[in-house]
């Protein structure tokens, strides 16, 4: 009698379209409903039969949602509850939803019919003989593949989270049976994996073996024995090498057989062409082996990435001991390079990503040419350290202004590049890309932390899914990975609200999910999802998918950068701007913030011709991003007004660094379609953290003024 | 069908150690099945006696008796006749095949094999014949 009781889904909503579209929903999916327009009729239903599931509208005329609710959980009765809101609800409501109504899940009219029963789903699974996922949509495609050699971290962390996940008791049988396959599947390549590792060790003398085999038969040619005996080699490295994964050698030593077989050792005629290609195969494949060799041994020692590559551009043979070692010190990717036209060859070819200059090579006397054409070849903002040999006076502003993070006078000395280099790893990293994780498992979290920060990314963790929007707007993200199933709140729905979000709309969406299946798929991408990854998250698939959606987004710049002048929108600046002002805040640093407008920008147009504004507009973001330093920030907040913010500086380094802008700008001529080029004029003016202001938008407005009464004064 | 469920002990005949270890690896790491080890067909036919394993994986190519051999061997015995053998081997040929196949064997597993979807392979060699 009891099981008989709990099987229908109770539905109140005193709206009729919605009734009947959840009812058909619900029905077609082999559940049994019943469908109630007011609480009282809920209540009168329930009393004759206890559901095994509640959707509960959160309006409903006389007793609202919210209070049906309290009254079913104060007579303990405990059955799901699922509540259908027309609205995004505040981290408090959402709270006492959870926590004192136990809510399991919160919905957002209007529903998406597919995304509602897959939710549900994953509450009560449904009652019809549904067959689990056949087997041939879990398993991975058949057909022979390398096995690689497993990262021991990797194995066990998915192992460890393959043992949370059935742990948890939402996991469904099913799913718990899939789940307990991956584990023995990934137990066993793991096992392979290892012995494979041990193989290697055994090839080059198995290989060893084959050659010596080759060079008896191939010195005593009327020995069909030893002939044979070479064949049997082949034959056996070909299947063993190659059921362990290195087909490449399997191919050398299956090419060798083939060759041995149509060797006539009774026969004087055209054997030396045969035997040639034998004796090729048989050195390739050795190759082959001393390079896998190689590797393995070098693998295993080195697994530390290096947190970021650097050229040197320095005199041939000035301090290279001092440099390698500081980039030994500073885990640093070091390549040198004598001259500047050597440099920019480099950066063309190669994406460093720092330089360090010796001012020596740059002939343009203090006017840092070189710096500017490296950025320019780099097509990013690089940092970058510049080495000078003291007989030439810098001031600070000439080194803010030409881009160096760090100055060095003087021989560079092991001490002085290594924190030189790591200054500017640090300064790289203020540009980096940043993944927002939204999980309400912190162990995954700091998985994917792990995995991502060391090749450059910002992670941040959300584990409270419901404050998502606060969080979008602090850190900006480039990448969201989404939790499909988290407490009280699907990821599909957390996906919808941004999705209906226009500034958050065009960041891309994985989800993680347990759900593999070509259900969970669709879901996923019925929620606007870009992609999704399966859980157990692997490490090489999720930095892949990651770097793959990263590279997409950070080119296409959708809301970061401005279009037209390649520097940051004013959104993102503001963002960016918070954060830096945070930073010197706790430092007890100063920042300085300055507004470069261009003058007359709304009449060039008229004066100039079509797009004369927007070109100028265009070359004044050039010249923001090749010059200045990695760390500071560039932002264009309308028009022709843009906005720089340089920490750790003070209004007067500021008012210098103008004076070098102009001197610069003053190069510039722009086409008019009066025939003759035309220049413009640039005005500024300037703000200083904490005296003018202590945040953002204290300091611009702060400068925003200077700029119109100077203008005004005009 | 039937045979193909029923599997509850393999024994593997390869004269070569690393063929053993992978394939044991795919095979008990993947199913439920015991597997026993036999380095040449002589030893082949006397554990197969003591055990009467559900299924045998022959290597074709081995020193002194060789798969096809060992086969024979085993078809002569009363006992041992109906036990299915699948072949591992390097060359297969369609007309080795053919032989393999007019011989008694279920089918054919070629090396280099991937001992991942080693257990799949073999089921569904079974599940054909």
């Amino acid at each position: 009698m009891m099981t008989e009781q709990e099987t229908y889904i109770l539905v109140i909503d005193d709206d009729k379209n919605f009734r009947d579209l959840v009812g058909d929903l619900l029905r077609s999916r082999g559940y049994e409903v019943v469908l109630t327009r007011s609480a009282k009729e809920a209540t009168a239903t329930l009393e004759a039969k206890r559901p095994a599931l509640a959707i509960v509208d959160y309006r409903l005329p006389e007793t609202d949602g919210m209070t049906w609710i309290s009254n079913v959980r104060e007579q303990n009765l405990n059955f799901p509850i699922v509540l259908c809101t027309g609205n995004w609800c505040d981290q408090k409501t959402f709270n006492w939803l959870r926590n004192i109504l136990r809510v399991s899940l919160v919905i957002q009219k209007p529903i998406v019919p597919e995304l509602f029963v897959h939710s549900l789903e994953n509450i009560i699974p449904p009652p019809a003989e549904k067959s689990p996922v056949p087997a041939s949509e879990i398993d991975e495609p058949k057909g022979f593949k390398a096995q690689p050699i497993l990262d021991a971290a990797q194995v066990e962390e998915s192992l460890k989270q393959i043992e949370r996940m059935l742990a948890d008791e939402e996991t469904f049988p099913e799913e718990a049976e899939r789940l307990k396959k991956l584990k023995r599947k990934i137990e066993t390549q793991n096992a392979i994996s290892k012995a494979r590792e041990a193989f290697v060790k055994e090839l080059p003398e198995a290989w060893k073996d084959l050659t010596s085999a080759v060079k008896k038969a191939r010195e005593n040619p009327k020995n069909l024995l030893l002939l044979q005996d070479a064949m049997g080699v082949a034959h056996k490295v070909k299947g063993t090498a190659g059921s362990y994964g290195f087909t490449k050698v399997g191919q050398f030593a299956e090419r060798v057989e083939d060759f041995l077989v149509t060797v006539d050792p009774h026969s004087d005629t055209e054997q030396e062409v045969v035997w040639a290609e034998i004796i090729r195969c048989v050195t390739e494949g050795n190759q082959v082996i001393t390079e896998i060799s190689r590797s393995q041994s070098t693998s295993a020692e080195s697994q530390k990435l290096p947190a970021m590559s650097c050229l040197a551009v320095v005199p041939e043979g000035a301090y290279p001991t001092e440099l390698k070692g500081a980039a030994a010190d500073a885990n640093c990717e070091l390549d040198l390079v004598g001259s500047s036209v050597g440099a920019i060859v480099k950066f063309g070819k190669n994406a460093f990503d720092s330089a360090i200059i010796d001012l020596s090579l740059d002939m343009t006397s203090g006017r840092f040419q070189l710096a500017r054409e490296l950025r320019q070849a780099a097509k990013k903002i690089i940092p970058l350290c510049f080495v000078a040999d003291g007989e030439k006076e810098f001031t600070q502003a000439d080194i803010v202004y030409g881009g160096a993070s760090v100055l060095i006078s003087g021989d560079g000395t092991r001490g002085n590049l290594s924190e030189a280099m790591q200054i500017m790893t640090i300064a790289g990293q203020m540009r980096k890309p940043r993944v927002l994780c939204v999980d309400d498992d912190p162990l995954l979290s700091s998985f994917v932390e792990s995995v991502l920060s060391p090749t450059g990314i910002t992670v941040r963790s959300l584990n409270e899914p419901i404050v998502i929007l606060d969080v979008m707007h602090d850190f900006q993200p480039d990448l969201i990975l989404l939790d499909v199933i988290m407490p009280g709140l699907t990821g599909y729905e957390v996906c919808r609200l941004l999705k209906s979000h226009d500034d958050w709309k065009h960041v891309p969406v994985i989800f993680l999910t347990s759900k593999s299946d070509s259900q969970g798929k669709r879901a996923a991408f019925t929620a606007g999802g870009t992609d999704f990854l399966s859980k157990p998250v692997l490490m090489d698939e999720l930095l892949s998918r990651v770097k793959a959606h990263l590279s997409k987004t950070l080119s296409e710049a959708s809301t970061r950068i401005d279009p037209q002048s390649k520097v940051l929108t004013a959104n993102a600046l503001l963002a960016e701007s918070e954060q830096l002002i945070n930073i010197c805040h706790q430092q007890s640093q100063n920042l300085a913030v300055g507004i470069i407008s261009i003058v007359d920008y709304d009449q060039l147009d008229t004066l100039h011709g079509a797009f004369s504004a927007e070109h100028t507009v265009g070359k004044l973001g050039e010249l923001l991003n090749e010059r200045l330093r990695a760390e500071d920030l560039r932002g264009r907040i309308s028009g022709g007004e843009f906005m720089i913010v340089l920490p750790g500086e003070t209004t007067e380094v500021l008012t210098m660094i103008f004076e070098l802008f102009r001197e610069d700008w003053d190069k510039m001529w722009f086409p008019s379609v009066r025939g003759k080029e035309f220049q413009t004029n640039l005005a500024f003016s300037t703000a200083e953290f904490p005296l003018e202001g202590d945040n953002f938008e204290k300091l611009r407005d702060y400068a925003l003024r200077g700029l119109r009464q100077r203008s005004a004064l005009s | 069908m039937t045979t193909a469920m029923e599997i509850k002990q393999v024994l593997l005949v390869d004269d070569d150690l690393n063929i053993r270890t992978l394939a044991q690896m795919g095979l008990e790491g993947l199913t439920d099945w015991k597997v026993e080890l036999a380095s040449s067909g002589a030893e082949a036919l006397s554990k197969a006696a003591e055990i009467k394993p559900d299924l045998i994986i022959l290597d074709v190519m081995m020193p002194g008796m060789d798969g096809p051999t060992t086969l024979g061997e085993l078809k002569k015995v009363e006992s041992l006749n109906d036990i299915p053998v699948i072949f591992m081997t390097a060359k297969a040929q369609t007309h080795e095949v053919e032989l393999y196949q007019k011989m008694g064997a279920k089918g054919i597993i070629t090396k280099p094999f991937d001992p991942m979807s080693l257990p799949d392979d073999i089921q569904g060699i079974l599940s054909k014949s």
